[in-house]
């Protein structure tokens, strides 16, 4: 009997050992524990400046691009059951400070949205705040999203001005305008609704959502980004730091996989709100980088960037290098001790006294 | 989707959402038989809310002439041509409201009207409809005949646009039934342009956002009368609060009017928006025309308003009369008289002026009067 309860320590200690020596070894090779799932897209780490005005630069060439089939939105009206983009080409870089994402898609007509009649062409992608793949269609309660939008209209207002009514509606005559400067008669511009601000840093907003009809804009728009479109295809970057200071943000880190997912409008089809293309999600991975390159990442004010005073927060500093397989080892070891402290309880069980002698 | 009970049309439908009735509820009566036309009601609401850039379309008060006129251009027989001939079976009425004849994937039936119809809000004025060319003004029906109608947001009990916002930014107040858009929750989607069957939402492209007409709450809440209402020339209008039928008071004017008289009825019932604005329709227009305005209500209504017993007269008397919120009234031999909800008096009206009769030849200047008041 007392043979056996030692043969059973003996076992635990052995397993616990052999376990201890396999947590060192593989945070020594920096292994994961377990095989993360099949990225479908990989953000590509560069040791440099990302392109985040420029859609055209060939520094995207070294990222891989992924073609993403797009369907209709087809559970929350209004419905629009035949949205004219089909896919779309999705690519992404990072430099352990800020991540970068090129979006390209076909559209024959170029459609800013300004106007009674107008409607702007537009794009999204969507972040889980939490990595994993929440309700595709803007999360739900509990497990709410974070959407960086590209509008039309917006870079329009960026690039050329907000276009006033003398813009939109030239041949229209008014002898007065009273009170033109009073912000009461603007109300949606004095409710702060982002659409109607004459400023726009940005053509990317920085949304949050938890479920249908719950968009909404952020106080700290952390997304940048420039589209450009020619010869019936638009090419858009969306760009954000990894690590923001709004709870309201995707956090990101290299080596990490969460999920991103696509929607594309066609203005000139009417396509808003719901009326969209969308894709399933998509596993994103955030290609880890070489410790001595993370140092090596440009400070802030050398992003290559026309928009870079867009960028409010700066970003955050990357925190000094710190190769996950430690939090493994320590992960480990803690396990090891807690199994240790359970194989000595174990070990201390005796038989009682009497069955002794 | 949920089933609310419409009381215009005696039956219940479907709504997106459960039915809630505010405590009270914003409406107005027009009597359609005095008004002259004069846009004053417009001109007050657009030196109100409306004279800003990319306002110049929105007249949240129009008067349009009809059967011609209409602003947006031609909206009633647009969405009427959209949901197809319906039918009434007596009171009920048997056909589908926009609601019930929503496209797939839409919430309701509608149509975005352009620009360039909303350009001309008061194309067709006083162009009459002719059965003869003779000059032929007999009543009970003249052969030539238009009238004007007053239109403003219905505030309507089961709203349209509300009904059509994906992002939920319109609501309806449960002090008073004012229906709003949020203009900080807004993205300018503009389904409620289409969705509303009166349209009455409105896009504006210098703040990317809808507006609508807010009923003059802030003045509402402190019991003064809206612009449109208050500036009527005509006296034709007549604004407060209507409870639902099963709660009608009858010394609240507006219940009386609208439940117990019958004088006054809803515009375009069959939509299914249940509107909380109330007309006396015209004398003199043919009454199918009339019947597809206002529903099966309007041959009693019209035999009701052309021999009016006292009360009625007594309250037809009140229209105009004050810029204050008449909560109830009471008609005695000599006058009706208007109450504010405190019960205070606001309005004495006396039902037969005195009269004065002078003599053509003043002796005493020596002077011939022609037709002095």
């Amino acid at each position: 009997m007392k043979n056996t309860q030692y043969a059973i320590r003996n076992t635990v200690y052995l397993f616990l050992g052999v376990l201890l020596i396999l947590a060192f070894a593989a945070s020594m090779l920096n292994a994961p524990l377990m095989a993360a799932p099949q990225a479908d897209i990989v953000s590509t780490f560069v040791s440099k400046a990302l392109p985040v005005g420029d859609p055209l630069s060939p520094l995207w060439e070294q990222a891989t691009p992924v073609d993403v089939p797009l369907s209709a939105q087809n559970i929350a009206k209004p419905l629009h059951l035949s949205p004219s983009v089909k896919s779309a080409r999705l690519r992404s870089l990072h430099n352990g400070r800020n991540i970068a994402f090129l979006l390209e898609w076909d559209d024959p007509e170029r459609n800013l949205g300004l106007g009674h009649d107008a409607y702007k062409d537009a794009a999204a992608l969507q972040l889980p705040l939490d990595p994993g793949q929440p309700f595709v269609c803007m999360g739900i309660q509990g497990q709410g999203v974070n959407i960086l939008h590209w509008r039309a209209d917006f870079q329009n207002d960026v690039e050329g001005g907000f276009a006033d009514i003398e813009t939109l509606n030239p041949r229209l005559l008014a002898n007065v305008y009273p009170h033109a400067d009073d912000p009461a008669f603007m109300p949606a511009r004095a409710a702060s609704n982002p659409l109607s601000q004459r400023e726009k840093l940005s053509p990317v907003e920085d949304l949050s959502a938890v479920g249908f009809g719950t968009l909404s804009a952020q106080v700290h728009n952390d997304a940048v980004g420039w589209g450009t479109w020619q010869d019936g295809r638009w090419q858009a970057v969306f760009a954000r730091p990894l690590v923001t200071i709004d709870s309201n943000d995707a956090q990101l880190e290299p080596g990490m996989t969460t999920s991103v997912a696509v929607a594309v409008w066609d203005g000139a089809k009417k396509e808003r709100d719901g009326m969209k293309a969308v894709s399933a999600w998509l596993a994103l991975e955030l290609e880890k980088a070489p410790p001595a390159e993370v140092v090596k990442a440009p400070p802030a004010e050398v992003e290559e960037a026309p928009l870079a005073e867009a960028a409010k927060p700066a970003p955050a500093e990357v925190v000094a290098p710190r190769p996950a397989g430690i939090g493994i080892f320590m992960i480990v070891v803690g396990a090891g001790l807690a199994a240790m402290g359970v194989g000595y309880i174990l070990g201390r069980w005796r038989p009682s006294p009497g069955e002794h002698s | 989707m949920p089933k609310v009970f419409n009381w215009h049309l005696n039956r219940e439908m479907e709504y997106p959402y459960e039915e809630v009735r505010p405590e009270k509820q914003f409406c107005a009566v027009f009597n359609i038989n005095r008004c002259v036309g004069c846009q004053t009601c417009s001109m007050a609401c657009k030196a109100t809310w409306t004279f800003s850039k990319g306002q110049e379309h929105e007249w949240w008060n129009n008067v349009e002439t009809k059967p011609y006129g209409g602003y947006p251009q031609f909206w009633d027989r647009k969405i009427l041509e959209k949901l197809g001939p319906q039918s009434w079976e007596g009171d009920t009425y048997a056909g589908d409201t926009i609601f019930e004849a929503a496209p797939e994937g839409e919430v309701a039936l509608g149509y975005y009207p352009e620009q360039r119809e909303w350009v001309y809000p008061n194309i067709y004025e006083d162009t009459p409809a002719a059965e003869t060319w003779q000059p032929a003004v007999e009543l009970p029906v003249h052969d030539v005949w238009m009238f004007y109608l007053q239109r403003t947001c219905n505030h309507c009990t089961y709203p349209g646009c509300l009904a059509a916002c994906p992002r939920k930014a319109i609501y309806k107040r449960e002090e008073d039934g004012i229906v709003l858009i949020d203009q900080e929750r807004c993205r300018g989607y503009r389904k409620c342009v289409e969705a509303c069957p009166y349209k009455k939402s409105m896009y504006r492209t210098t703040t990317r956002t809808s507006e609508k007409c807010i009923g003059c709450y802030p003045l509402n809440e402190q019991g003064i009368l809206s612009r449109c209402m208050a500036a009527c020339v005509g006296k034709i209008r007549l604004q407060g609060w209507l409870h639902a039928p099963d709660k009608a008071q009858e010394d609240n004017p507006f219940d009386y009017l609208v439940h117990f008289a019958k004088v006054a009825l809803p515009l375009y019932p069959q939509l299914g928006t249940e509107p909380n604005l109330y007309y006396i329709p015209p004398r003199w227009a043919p009454r199918e025309y009339l019947r597809q305005l206002f529903g099966p209500g309007v041959d009693a209504a019209l035999e009701k308003y052309t021999d009016p017993d006292p009360i009625l007269f007594g309250v037809l008397r009140l229209f105009g009369m004050t810029d204050r919120v008449i909560d109830s009234f009471q008609v005695t031999k000599e006058a009706a008289i208007g109450f504010d909800e405190a019960g205070r008096e606001l309005v004495r009206v006396l039902l037969d002026e005195p009269m004065y009769i002078r003599p053509a030849y003043d002796a005493r200047f020596d002077v011939h009067r022609f037709n002095e008041p």
